[in-house]
């Protein structure tokens, strides 16, 4: 046999053999994809419908839409920046407009590098329409069956749909991270603009996202995602879509991403409260997949207003505690403004910063109220013993026995006492011995019980430290609780949602606004003017310093180791209440280590607040009942004085009269 | 055959059998299968034809079905909300007393009313018991004072709410019609110990039970239902229906008729209904014989 007889046979044998296995392999395959193809998932029809989803809305009281929710809107091609598109292309494949689903020769070099696992790395070669049948379709598991299903919906998609409609739907689906799905989203949340919007260097930051987006999140790996767009950049050029110099160009440019849209998070305190309510009542899928409009009851310049003013009043504090811009823990502090008229929450932020920290301490944060609880102890005093504003008693150091525990000894926050005075004298300034004599008299029951009635829902202790408010609670029940006293005794329960409607704009629930009387509005107006003399001569007189000079009534609230400051308080049309603290125990102490108080910084944020929050609207004092008459008093006997100078103004019920007997 | 094979000597030969048609013929057969896919890909656009011919047979699995399913799983839940709503609303509009209207609203379910509407209901208790809901002359203000827009109805485990609603969604007076406000207006407004004599407003109107249901059921199967408007109350009543009699004046479009009901101890009951008046002079008219 000679060498050309065996190179024939040999020849011959390989090219049978080939042919034979080709054949075999075709066989094999056929079968595999007929008995692959009845499990396949369905294809939706038109495929752009899997995108859309309807968005779930929220607007606010005043009308401008807050937040969507889960919702998608395709955008069209027409409405995309074509750098965006070229971009995607390049780095992701570049022969989209060529291939039928699968880029063969790539696929074909990948299967060989995998096979030969040549670097221990597994190569992929997916083009834009094996990426969008792997997202649309299937898990992330990484197996040989998922990949080859992968490829036979690629052959499907690309034979159902025009190149067009796949990518289409390829970018309106693809997540770039940050909860931002689809070009759209993606250029709201990381530039605040349009996806027709955007720029060379934008596009291309973006389009080099979906290969890793938590590793290059530009928020948190910005040098890394510059490095990626670097890589989106040489392929542009590469493609020919762009030219040198624009690469260079684009290159020396560092995009700013937009600063309110860091994340997928709501921004909002006030929205995470009402999302959650959402979630409670109607379900997940409802929430963030029903669709449905919801009028929150949010006044987004009040919102806005409020998170200002909380801002500069913790700055002013850091700077009053000598706390430097970088110091960690800070301060934080919490705002709830709602209406009395209808229980209507207007504003609430529960932090200085909720990119920083989404715990929402208006709703979440129980802290004891200090003397901010006072009015419940007041209003019981006068209910059940009959006492107005004008009632003596005396301030001087107080031992209460109590049964199986040590005596209570409360001492005011001075240190000092002055003696006897009238009871609208004793919340004016806060005086603590006598808040203890009238809770002795009323016994802590009946206090937690006035607390309770007008909106305070944690759990209070039947003791008698509850009076200077050692139970905890947290702002929102603070403000709803005052707002009480602010419309007159009657109660509205607070709420965050007006009305939902379906996504054809039937309601599907409604706010009725329902008030219940729980205060005699008699006694509730003097306690109201009590508290109207606390911002006008007492702890909250800071209020007034700072040009606030509206009808007004409030309290300061501290407690003894200066942990929480408070300041609650109410226009008739706006209740708010201000809690500033450390998260964790600790002292709000100037840098001489005295503490600082209610008055101090929660009354300015509440002045700051409320002098923008009312701008709009004509002063307007508290209604007075019917049955209440008013009189001159001496501030110390609690009889008519002949000296005006002294004297201040106390309300009466019809059957009160001045100069009662000294209380003690 | 093998055996007139023999092996080429010459590379002329080698070359001659290497080309030969049937050598050639395979080869550029497998190389045209080849390059045609390349170029066409023809595979693919067969494999994605076939699996499209599939398609609606097969499974909704997968990412995005699954988030389908949760669209799908909210959008019944809205609809069942909506149906429900609609169906509250239907029955407070169909309702002809508060009866009905609290036995129609359940519990979590909600309805507007119009004004006229619930004056009809009110107008159609006697008045000791009406007053009892709400004062005649505390809803002529209501209603007459224009400060109310609609009145709203909320079911609840124990009857019904009623709220007379401002513009702004603020309640201005609330009506709560527990099961005991209900039976105490039922009774007035159904029930009468006696007889049909005994009430002058029936007076020459009273009929043989026999006779008012010979001609009632003569009359078009569309009126009947307008007749005997709550046809439970005469099924669950115990005894001997007697007779029956015609109300002598209509209210907001509506007539009583009275149907007298002896029971074993020869004690008569009068049950009320409350009839269409359209419906009632077609009846009265067949019954006279005008």
């Amino acid at each position: 046999m000679n060498f050309l007889t065996i190179l024939l046979s040999a020849s011959r044998f390989l090219f049978y053999t080939a042919l034979g296995l080709c054949s075999l392999g075709i066989l094999f395959v056929s079968v595999v994809i007929f008995s692959a193809a009845k499990e396949l998932p369905k294809l939706p029809e038109p495929l752009s419908r899997i995108i859309e989803t309807p968005k779930t809305e929220i607007y606010a009281a005043t009308g401008e839409r807050l937040i969507t929710l889960g919702g998608r809107e395709p955008v069209p091609l027409s409405r995309v920046s074509p750098d965006f598109i070229n971009a995607v292309l390049a780095v992701e494949d570049h022969m989209f407009w060529e291939h039928s689903g699968v880029n063969k020769l790539r696929t074909l070099k990948a299967f060989y590098i995998t096979l030969t696992n040549r670097g221990n790395r597994v190569e992929g070669a997916s083009t834009i329409t094996q990426q969008l049948a792997k997202n649309l379709f299937f898990s992330f598991e990484r197996t040989y069956l998922r990949k080859f299903k992968e490829m036979l919906l690629a052959f499907q998609i690309e034979y159902s749909c025009t190149k067009e409609e796949i990518l289409h739907a390829y970018i309106n689906q693809i997540a770039f991270g940050a909860g931002a799905q689809g070009v759209e989203k993606a250029a709201q949340v990381f530039f605040g603009k349009s996806a027709a919007d955007l720029t060379l260097g934008e596009a291309a930051l973006l389009a080099g996202l979906p290969k890793s987006p938590t590793n290059y999140n530009p928020y948190r790996h910005y040098d890394k995602a510059l490095k990626r767009r670097e890589v989106v950049i040489a392929r542009m050029k590469d493609a020919g879509y762009i030219t040198d110099k624009e690469a260079q160009d684009a290159l020396k440019i560092r995009p700013a991403l937009h600063s309110e849209h860091a994340d997928a998070r709501t921004g909002s305190y006030f929205l995470d409260a009402l999302i959650s309510q959402l979630i409670e009542r109607y379900g997940n899928d409802v929430v963030f997949h029903g669709g449905i409009k919801v009028t929150a009851t949010v006044d987004s310049n009040l919102q806005y207003a409020g998170d200002t003013a909380l801002k500069n009043g913790l700055d002013r504090l850091d700077t009053l505690m000598g706390l430097k811009p970088d110091a960690e823990p800070r301060p934080q502090g919490a705002l709830v403004a709602i209406d009395p008229a209808s229980g209507a929450v207007k504003a609430m932020i529960g932090g200085r910063d909720y990119y920083n920290s989404e715990y929402n301490r208006a709703v979440n944060s129980h802290r004891q109220p200090g003397s901010a609880f006072k009015p419940f102890l007041y209003y019981t005093a006068l209910y059940k013993l009959n006492y107005s504003g004008a009632t003596t008693m005396v301030d001087s150091p107080i031992v209460i026995p109590v049964v199986g525990s040590a005596a209570w000894e409360p001492r005011n926050f001075e240190n000092s006492y002055r003696g006897q005075m009238v009871l609208k004298q004793a919340l004016t300034y806060s005086v603590n011995t006598i808040a203890a004599r009238l809770v002795e008299k009323t016994g802590p029951k009946a206090v937690t019980d006035t607390a309770r009635v007008c909106g305070i829902t944690s759990k209070l202790e039947d003791v008698y430290s509850v009076a200077l408010g050692t139970s905890v609670v947290t702002p929102f029940e603070m403000a709803s609780a005052y707002t009480t006293f602010a419309s007159g005794g009657v109660r509205h329960e607070p709420f965050m949602i007006w009305r939902v409607e379906d996504p054809f704009g039937r309601v599907i629930y409604e706010h009725l606004v329902r008030g219940r009387k729980v205060l005699d509005p008699e006694i509730a107006y003097q306690v109201v003017d009590m508290m109207k003399s606390v911002i006008d001569l007492g702890s909250g007189k800071t209020i007034r310093e700072m040009g606030f000079t509206r009808p007004a009534a409030g309290k300061t609230g501290t407690t003894d180791s200066y942990n929480d400051a408070w300041f609650a308080g109410f226009t008739p049309s706006l209740c708010t209440a201000i809690w500033t603290g450390f998260d964790r125990k600790r002292k709000l102490k100037i840098s001489s280590e005295s503490g600082i108080t209610g008055g101090k910084i929660a009354a300015t944020i509440w002045a700051e607040f409320m002098n923008e929050a009312m701008k709009n609207e004509p002063p307007r004092d508290f209604t007075i009942p019917d049955g209440i008459h008013f009189e001159q008093a001496d501030p110390v006997s609690g009889c008519k004085v002949s000296d005006s100078s002294r004297a201040i103004t106390i309300p009466l019920k019809k059957n009160q009269n001045l100069c009662t007997t000294p209380q003690y | 055959m093998t055996g007139n094979w023999y092996e080429p000597t010459k590379t002329s030969e080698f070359l001659r059998r290497i080309l030969s048609f049937s050598n050639l013929l395979i080869l550029c057969t497998a190389a045209a299968f080849i390059i045609s896919e390349l170029r066409f890909d023809w595979c693919e656009l067969m494999i994605g034809r076939y699996l499209a011919s599939l398609n609606s047979s097969r499974p909704e699995t997968g990412a995005v079905w699954k988030a389908g399913e949760q669209s799908s799983r909210a959008h019944t839940f809205l609809k069942n909300i909506i149906e429900e709503r609609q169906n509250a609303a239907r029955y407070a509009q169909e309702a002809t007393s508060f009866a009905e209207l609290a036995s129609g609203i359940l519990p979590g379910q909600w309805a507007n009313i119009d004004k006229e509407h619930f004056k009809r209901l009110y107008l159609s208790i006697p008045l000791p018991a009406a007053s009892e809901l709400i004062t005649p002359s505390e809803l002529i203000w209501l209603f007459n004072g224009g400060v109310v827009t609609r009145i709203f109805c909320e079911g609840k485990p124990y009857g019904l709410e009623i709220f007379f609603l401002n513009s702004a969604n603020r309640a201005l007076r609330q009506i709560t019609l527990n099961s005991s406000k209900m039976e105490k207006i039922e009774k007035n407004e159904s029930v009468f110990k006696g007889t049909l004599d005994q009430i002058p407003e029936f007076k020459g109107r009273i009929y043989h039970a026999e006779r008012f249901f010979k001609v009632l059921l003569e009359l078009s199967q569309d009126i009947v239902p307008d007749l005997i408007t709550t046809p439970q109350k005469l099924i669950n009543q115990q005894g001997t229906l007697t007779r029956a009699g015609i109300w002598n004046e209509a209210a907001s479009g509506y007539i009583k008729l009275g149907f007298e009901f002896k029971d074993n101890n020869g004690k008569s009951v009068v049950l009320f209904i409350r009839a269409r008046e359209w419906a009632v002079w077609h009846l009265s008219s067949n019954l006279t014989g005008n």
